[in-house]
């Protein structure tokens, strides 16, 4: 593990940190949103359905690693990287997310995997926001033991979290990366050198 | 807390929290959380704790009531230590406890720990590689300068007259550019200061596993354990 880590550059490290960082920030600023939303379908019991909606944001920072570095383990390491730098910027749920962002990160991993990281693009995106999203509602069930909840609002969840993962990780993350390598900015790393 | 290693400590909480995750325990979560609802007390300012609560209610609450309305089969309640609760009660007291539990088991952690501290630990205990380390604590500092680029981008495209939702490809791309440029000029610069992964590296702080380390493992793991083996409710 420790030798296949230490084949990393600085470089690669630092650009999966920042993204990392990017996201999160983005994110926390939407919790407020995800809180309100919660309070507010709480009367009628479906709080848990709230945070659904913005979940496919969890998985943006391990597609965009893994799309511009093509390389693997970088969608589980920038997950994971994420979920560390998550509980220092204020994440109460503390060590507990660093699992949940392993989770994660091995379902986006997987559409990386498909295609044994040669080239990324529509179906490897897409193959991982499905992926992320199975992983994550299974993890999901035992965390927060939704396992006695009735089947129609578990179904409810996946699907909105699987249209929320396919907008976020799939269809956003490749326009805005695609946007990237034309400007030239990606030109150091495989997504930008297969696009120009 | 503070005098713990920064990898045990972590460790711990997160096979804590595994427990917890992994059955339907009222009595061990309300156990853990009056238990690092203290400790938690110790360590954060007044006013941050009652927050800590209020946000951890505001989840609560909403879990509570979809455990309420949406369990799956209407189970017989039952005495609970001379209380009746109803079926649906007591899940939705199961699931309302278990996020009061992980919030302070995390911010139990997370008052304690300083993310140099952890890296630091994590380099000497777990042999993280060097670039890791100084690359996620490099990134880590660049945090500040999000915001302000995000609501620079965002003005600038106002004073064009364009919208941005949140989140748009708009907003997202100027910010990613800068994170590409940001990680290539870091790099950059630590490598031309001589930074390098391979030469052995000395450490200004020794972080060591002791005894009290052990003690807190040990306890804390036990108290789980022994917890969830207790003839549960």
């Amino acid at each position: 593990m420790t030798k296949k880590l230490a084949k990393w550059s600085l470089k690669d490290v630092i650009m999966v940190g920042i993204t990392a960082l990017v996201f999160g920030v983005i994110y926390l600023g939407a919790v407020h949103v995800g809180v309100y939303l919660g309070v507010l379908l709480t009367p009628v019991g479906l709080a848990v359905l709230a945070n659904e909606f913005i979940f496919g944001v969890w998985f943006m920072a391990a597609a965009f690693a893994g799309y511009v570095i093509q390389r693997p383990g970088a969608a589980l390491i920038t997950e994971m990287i994420a979920a560390l730098l998550e509980v220092f910027m204020g994440n109460f749920y503390g060590p507990i997310v660093f699992v949940s962002g392993f989770v994660q990160g091995i379902g986006t991993e997987a559409g990386f995997m498909s295609n044994g990281y040669h080239r990324a693009g529509w179906p490897q995106l897409i193959i991982g926001a499905i992926a992320a999203t199975v992983t994550s509602f299974i993890w999901g069930i035992v965390r927060a033991s939704f396992s006695g909840l009735q089947w129609q609002l578990l179904a409810a969840i996946f699907v909105i979290r699987l249209l929320s993962a396919l907008l976020f990780s799939a269809v956003i993350v490749k326009v805005v990366c695609d946007r990237l390598a034309k400007m030239g900015v990606l030109s150091n790393y495989p997504s930008g050198a297969t696009q120009r | 807390m503070r005098q713990l290693n920064p990898t045990v400590k972590f460790s711990v909480i997160l096979l804590v929290g595994l427990i917890v995750s992994f059955q339907n325990n009222l009595r061990l979560n309300l156990i853990l959380v009056i238990l690092f609802a203290t400790i938690t007390a110790v360590y954060l300012p007044i006013l941050k704790w009652l927050r800590l609560w209020l946000w951890l209610s505001l989840a609560a609450i909403g879990v509570f009531f979809s455990g309420y309305f949406f369990l799956q089969e209407k189970t017989v309640g039952g005495q609970w230590y001379g209380w009746h609760l109803s079926g649906q009660t007591r899940y939705g007291l199961q699931l309302a406890t278990r996020i009061y539990s992980f919030g302070f088991l995390g911010a139990s952690f997370a008052a304690t720990t300083t993310l140099p501290a952890l890296i630091e630990s994590l380099q000497q205990q777990l042999h993280l590689p060097p670039q890791f380390a100084y690359g996620i604590m490099a990134a880590f500092h660049v945090a500040p300068l999000i915001p302000p680029v995000y609501r620079q981008t965002q003005l600038s495209l106002w004073s064009r007259g364009l919208s941005a939702p949140w989140l748009s490809a708009r907003l997202m791309t100027p910010l990613l550019v800068k994170s590409v440029r940001w990680s290539e000029i870091l790099a950059t610069a630590m490598i031309s200061r001589g930074f390098t992964a391979e030469a052995p590296r000395t450490h200004f702080k020794k972080y060591q596993i002791q005894w009290f380390d052990w003690l807190f493992a040990v306890s804390l793991i036990g108290l789980t354990v022994g917890v969830t083996f207790w003839k549960s409710f």
